[in-house]
């Protein structure tokens, strides 16, 4: 049986596509390196329209106004510019009034685009430019460590990761807070505290990675400037400090984070990546996977949510749980003294 | 004359958010029949291909039926081998982006609403008269929202013109100053004396729809067309944009549908059918639920009427702070949870709709929210039509039979009376009524097929595809707790007879093997209402058993759960052991 996903990589090939909702410009090439706020496409729509009223202006019925234009759809017009006239012994005239475009003539009426609305697109994401998608965007790519969590606040930033084994342990505190320095990325354990949030906000941290957050504080959560990533979820559960073990490695190198989830269905993830320019073992990134004995997993619910563990088998018959619901199911071992046997649906690889 | 074609086999596919369903319809004993059926979680989402997910839920009927749709090697999924036709329904795509132009809030924008509930519209913003003042502004705005769709609505038959041309002009700009690729289709359903104006102004510069008035006169919706014209164009958007939906493509287009269209469609055709065998002057008619892992969709059908919503799941999550929310879906878990627990749940649900509840607790939670969205849903449709007879209070009036029950927290449901119970609870019916399961999410299918093969619905719905769950009898009375309310006398088809007392208050299931034929005679107290024409109105009838008899429920409408948790607990857990457990 096929399952999710969640990135938990020491070394992986990192490809991030980033495009702009309506054509326009690529502002980078292939083969740059780029930081998440970096420019890297824009789209100049054009806009701020202004109607004229050539048909009062001349005085003519609407159905005439046609025959007196003296500027084309598509002509760009600088103020002062006649737009359309009469000639003879009278001649009537109506000059523009402001820059623009001419976008439409309807009905005795013409339409200027006098602005651009500028659409840019950010990188958001730390790396080279793999490839160019013409018009729209590009692709990005990325060697490094890549750590995915279950939920985001939707913010990005980056900065020098602190990981201490110490704050992974447990919950976060006022005392741990005055520890961390500004521009830092925090990897802490668990917050059930508001205060702790606000303190942090105050340090001017880049971004905040925990295990477990109390329910409560999501919203204080979404409020804060800087990215907050979830690994394990919302509740009162313990952390889990095998989910932090890559960061803990790496502690003190510099760590992208994008807090985006996405949608519910998009098969995106938040995510903290962390560039590195060699390592041991090279992966490929995969979306879902088929569950397989050895894996390390994560369950996202029942008794053991948020907890990791290895797969130890995965029985052939669907299993009757006390719940009454029957399900195919896998066996996992938490601990060396505990094992767990759970749906597969309630499991996401951990790759 | 040309002679009639019939179809031998048909195979229907729903794909849902999370699982896609098969369903293999053929003849046997000259009689449309459910031949097989599969399913596999569907492959939608970022670098998947929806034609993966379809083709391992067709294998998947494959492997526990005698058909063999695809070749050893088959790449593709179509043309499939031996069945006549495929049928696709869909609602796992992406809501469309969708802006809502029209004139008043509470007509022609209220009206567009009640349109996008149906459908799988996500409504980005919605302007009216107020947006106008400012079409420098609105220019800009809408440009900054690029929506894929723009649906303008207003505009009585004969009524004023002058706001819908200046929408006309505002779009004409919207779409000369985008470029093609990104120009949103405009679909227009108001006053026809427009169409000239919209097809001069707007036919040039992007894609047009023109449709029958959304509201021709104030208060009179009219749905129909307008939901079969959108349900094309979101197909295509569809088309555009899901990776490997382009092999589901027939050239005669109408084999493929939005669930919630061919749902709606199955339901207007179910009430029509109640209506031509009714001869009643009660208000009755048909009610269809789905609560599945993704969406929740109601749709009550009476007089070939049908009013219908379509909600994802996801939208819930703004709710996760909501107090008074967590509290009702708290009050209604028949498991000692704090507020805390129910949030921690709700969100894991929320971040992964597919995960199966694995504690009691959670069980109990995830049966309580299906009791409020069951809740949440009536009042919407009861709100966006109002023919359906509701009242705030008393909640769903009417008598509805059948309840069509489908998805998977109903069909999936550890007992058939956990079942029972979060429909009961949820919708709180009235009368006598059959709850019957559509366990394959084959009503849509149904509702796609009529429009190729008419006979294959008609026999299906005689058929015992649908699982019969149980008949409902709901006495309503003013009389005092524990005071006898309704006599209920009972004829098996084969046994003794035997009468029972309900009294106020209780909730009551009478074993009756599944299948068998009884005979009820209700006899309610002079002020009891069983919905046979007023208070202490008897009636006999005939039923076929379900797979949990009778139950019969004299609890009060609105059901009254006690303040204090211990009491509440004890009278979850009565009413549950009452009906089985």
């Amino acid at each position: 049986m096929v399952a999710k996903v969640l990135g938990m990589s020491a070394m992986i090939n990192i490809r991030r596509a980033r495009r702009l909702p309506i054509p326009g410009n690529v502002l980078v090439h292939k083969g740059q390196s780029i930081n998440p706020e970096d420019e890297i496409a824009e789209a100049n729509v054009p806009g701020k329209i202004f109607k004229l009223d050539l048909a009062r202006g001349l005085a003519l019925p609407e159905d005439e106004v046609g025959s007196c234009l003296v500027r084309k759809v598509g002509e760009d017009l600088e103020a002062g510019d006649i737009v359309a006239q009469i000639e003879g012994t009278f001649p009537r005239l109506v000059r523009t009034p402001v820059s623009g475009q001419l976008v439409d003539y309807h009905d005795g009426q013409a339409v200027l685009a006098t602005g651009m609305n500028r659409i840019v697109l950010q990188a958001e994401m730390i790396g080279e430019v793999e490839e160019v998608i013409p018009e729209y965007g590009v692709v990005v790519h990325c060697l490094g460590s890549l750590i995915q969590g279950v939920w985001g606040n939707g913010k990005i930033g980056f900065g020098e990761l602190h990981a201490d084994s110490e704050l992974i342990a447990k919950p976060l505190e006022l005392d741990d807070v005055d520890l961390a320095e500004p521009g830092q990325i925090l990897a802490a354990g668990a917050c059930f505290d508001p205060s702790s949030l606000a303190r942090l906000s105050e340090k001017g941290i880049s971004g905040l990675i925990l295990g477990v957050l109390a329910p409560q504080l999501l919203p204080d959560v979404l409020a804060l400037p800087f990215p907050v990533v979830l690994l394990q979820g919302v509740g009162g559960f313990q952390p889990d400090p095998k989910r932090f073990e890559l960061m803990t490695a790496l502690s003190g190198k510099t760590a992208f984070v994008n807090a985006d989830q996405g949608e519910v269905f998009g098969n995106k993830h938040p995510e903290v990546i962390i560039p590195l320019d060699e390592g041991d073992t090279l992966v490929e990134e995969k979306l879902q996977d088929e569950i397989a004995v050895g894996q390390q997993v994560m369950m996202l619910s029942g008794a053991a949510v948020g907890c990791s563990g290895e797969v130890l088998e995965l029985p052939e018959k669907p299993v009757k749980f006390k719940t009454g619901l029957i399900s195919q199911s896998a066996v996992i071992r938490l601990s060396a003294e505990e094992t767990i046997t759970i749906p597969i649906q309630n499991l996401i690889i951990l790759r | 004359m040309a002679k009639e074609r019939h179809y031998h086999s048909v195979l229907g596919v729903d794909i849902g958010q999370i699982t896609t369903r098969s369903a293999l319809f053929g003849i046997s004993e000259g009689k449309y029949r459910l031949t097989g059926e599969g399913a596999a979680p569907t492959s939608l989402g970022y670098g998947q291909a929806v034609n993966v997910g379809i083709k391992d839920a067709i294998l998947d009927l494959q492997a526990k039926s005698d058909g063999v749709f695809f070749k050893p090697g088959d790449q593709t999924i179509k043309p499939l081998s031996g069945v006549d036709r495929v049928v696709w329904t869909m609602s796992g795509g992406m809501r469309v982006r969708t802006v809502l132009l029209g004139v008043a809030a509470g007509g022609s924008i209220a009206a567009g609403r009640v349109l996008a509930d149906s459908l799988p519209l996500e409504i980005v913003a919605s302007f009216g008269l107020p947006g106008l003042a400012d079409e420098t502004d609105m220019v800009d705005r809408l440009i900054n929202l690029h929506p894929s769709l723009v649906l303008i609505v207003g505009g009585e038959d004969g009524g004023a013109q002058a706001p819908i041309r200046t929408w006309v002009d505002i779009m004409r700009s919207v779409c000369l100053l985008l470029s093609e690729e990104v120009k949103p289709t405009v679909v227009y359903a108001g006053n026809p004396a427009l169409h000239p104006y919209f097809r001069r102004r707007l036919e040039p510069v992007t894609k047009l729809s023109i449709l029958p008035n959304l509201q021709p006169q104030t208060g009179l919706l009219d749905l129909v067309p307008v939901q079969r014209s959108l349900d094309r164009e979101i197909l295509k958007n569809w088309k555009k944009h899901i990776p490997g939906w382009v092999e589901l493509d027939d050239p005669l287009e109408k084999v493929v549908s939005t669930t919630d269209y061919a749902w709606n469609r199955m339901v207007r055709y179910l009430s029509r059918t109640k209506e031509q065998s009714t001869r009643s002057s009660l208000e009755t008619g048909v009610v269809a639920l789905d609560i599945g892992g993704g969406v929740t969709r109601i749709a009550i059908g009476m007089q070939g009427n049908v009013g219908m919503v379509s909600r994802n799941v996801q939208l819930d999550q703004g709710l996760l702070q909501d107090e008074d929310f967590l509290q009702s879906v708290r009050q209604w878990t028949a498991s000692s949870v704090s507020t805390d627990d129910v949030q921690q749940y709700l969100f894991n649900y929320w971040s992964n709709p597919a995960i199966l509840p694995e504690t009691q607790e959670e069980l109990a939670i995830s049966q309580a929210y299906a009791r409020v969205r069951i809740k949440q849903a009536v009042e919407k449709v009861s709100a966006h039509y109002g023919w359906i007879p509701f009242d705030s209070v008393r909640g769903l009036l009417g008598l509805f039979e059948p309840i069509i029950a489908s998805g998977a927290v109903l069909t999936q449901a550890p007992s058939a009376s956990q079942t029972m119970l979060m429909i009961l609870d949820g919708l709180q019916p009235r009368g006598v009524s059959t709850v019957v399961l559509d366990r394959h999410q084959i009503l849509p299918m149904l509702g796609v097929i009529g429009g190729i093969e008419p006979l294959l619905p008609v026999q299906l719905l005689a058929s015992d595809v649908f699982e019969n769950l149980g008949t409902v009898i709901v006495p309503e009375s003013d009389l005092e707790q524990d005071e006898i309310v309704l006599r209920v006398h009972v004829e098996p088809e084969t046994g003794k007879e035997y009468s029972v007392d309900i009294a106020q208050g209780e909730l009551r299931h009478l074993v009756v093997p599944a299948g068998m034929s009884v005979v009820l005679t209700l006899e309610p107290h002079p002020g009891t209402d069983i919905g046979f024409g007023g208070p202490g109105v008897e009636g006999r009838l005939t039923v076929t058993s379900g797979r949990l008899g009778v139950v019969i429920d004299a609890r009060g409408r609105p059901l009254v759960l006690e303040a204090e948790d211990e009491f509440r607990l004890a009278q979850l857990q009565r009413w549950s052991l009452a009906i089985g457990g």
